[in-house]
């Protein structure tokens, strides 16, 4: 009899083990067999002020960012608004530098973006089909899209893209990006997967459990999707400056282990998230003149 | 000695090739389970993973004992928590070999879990 519980209890303490096991330990595997490439690092910038906007850049560029995905943000039905200002002299400062250009196209933008691409649509170099679509809010309290709202909006996109690409010779690449919600809504994933224009997908990392997961759910993503990954929202929302250099450092660390080739980073200007003016400002400079590509 | 290596062999294939295959052919079929009906052929995908491949291997264990190897015991009908366990065993494996080059994975994944699924089934068999 001892030996018949004792035997369950081995194999039940092993399934547990072992189911943990194959969750966590990839993170650390990553850590013994670590890739040797340069990452290229980009951030969110959330266009403020015209004012801000050239030493935004100018300081970007000190610490080494390559990418920068900015909000769709114009007004087509009144010209003279200021946001449609803003963005045109973001785009008249970015033609001193060397910066690629991400532009997050959002449910609610879809009818502006015709106006957009016409206006700026050569300055720009990926578009982002919604953001995290397997969490986008639809309009009861709490409720999310169905699969069909969703739907609608990401072919009026890539239609529209795809018809400035071709009218314009343009090279515009498509992404999206996906919490790890997207394991519940995997149809979604596969529904992106099935437009030749996506070329690649983004994961968005929040807090430790998301580092230590992220070769689980981002296997998961591959397989699912077929296509390339990197990291497109990583970040924490702390004003503790060490504690936020730490955490970014070390994920940063982490996924040039892993073998992503991007990480864009939350935010260059923003509440909690801000790299702008911080500690992390220094220490990213620093990882990316040993690490960047 | 001979007899036990003999045994592990027979059931660590048995098992090793039932798991390669059923995990292939859901592999082919994820994307027509994803696609169907959702949720419901991705509930039907994840219960298909969980549940009836654990349950499949369990029972082939189980049969190749009795069938083929002759075992004398009171066959066991845990089919599902043997299967589990003998599925977290391949997927360590795989977890642990998914790194290397996949001429090395492939063979490597394959040969340890033989030997360690079929050890495991031998070891765990009483009956019960």
């Amino acid at each position: 009899m001892f030996k018949k519980i004792s035997k369950h209890l081995v194999i039940t303490l092993s399934i547990i083990v072992m189911a943990f096991f194959n969750i966590f330990a990839p993170y650390y595997i990553t850590f013994i067999f670590p890739s040797s490439n340069k990452m290229i690092i980009g951030v969110d910038y959330y266009i403020d002020s015209e004012v801000a906007i050239a030493e935004d850049l100018e300081a970007m560029n000190i610490v080494g960012i390559k990418v920068i995905k900015i909000e769709l943000l114009c007004e087509p039905n009144s010209l003279t608004d200021y946001t449609n200002n803003r963005t045109k002299v973001f785009f008249e400062q970015i033609s001193f530098y060397d910066f690629k250009i991400a532009v997050k196209v959002m449910r609610e933008d879809v009818w502006k973006l015709g106006y957009y691409l016409e206006h700026w649509g050569d300055k720009i170099d990926y578009i982002q089909v919604l953001n995290e679509p397997e969490l986008i809010q639809g309009f009861g309290e709490g409720a999310l899209l169905l699969d069909d709202e969703i739907f609608t909006p990401v072919r009026q996109i890539i239609s529209n893209v795809t018809a400035y690409n071709v009218a314009n010779n343009g090279n515009i690449s498509m992404y999206t990006n996906f919490s790890p919600a997207f394991l519940l809504r995997t149809n979604i994933v596969q529904f992106y997967s099935n437009f030749t224009e996506i070329k690649f997908l983004g994961f968005d990392v929040y807090m430790d459990i998301g580092i230590q997961t992220t070769p689980f759910i981002d296997l998961a993503l591959r397989r699912l999707s077929g296509r390339e990954t990197i990291v497109t929202e990583f970040g924490i929302s702390t004003l503790d400056e060490n504690k936020k250099t730490e955490f970014v450092i070390s994920g940063l660390n982490f996924f040039k282990a892993y073998g992503y080739k991007q990480c864009w980073l939350l935010y260059w200007n923003g509440q909690e998230y801000e790299i702008s003016g911080t500690k992390l400002e220094v220490a990213l400079k620093e990882w990316i003149k040993d690490n960047g590509a | 000695m001979e007899h036990k290596l003999k045994e592990i062999l027979i059931l660590g294939l048995t098992v090793t090739v039932t798991l390669y295959v059923l995990l292939f052919i859901l592999n082919i079929y994820m994307g027509f389970f994803i696609s169907y009906t959702y949720p419901l052929g991705y509930v039907l995908l994840v219960v298909s993973y969980l549940i009836l491949v654990p349950i499949i291997v369990g029972a082939i264990d189980v049969i190749t004992k009795h069938y083929v190897l002759g075992y004398s015991e009171k066959m066991s009908l845990s089919f599902w928590y043997y299967g589990i366990f003998y599925l977290l065993i391949y997927k360590t494996f795989d977890t642990l070999f998914m790194y290397f080059p996949f001429y090395v994975y492939m063979p490597v994944t394959f040969i340890l879990s033989l030997l360690a699924l079929g050890g495991a089934s031998t070891m765990i068999n009483n009956g019960d």
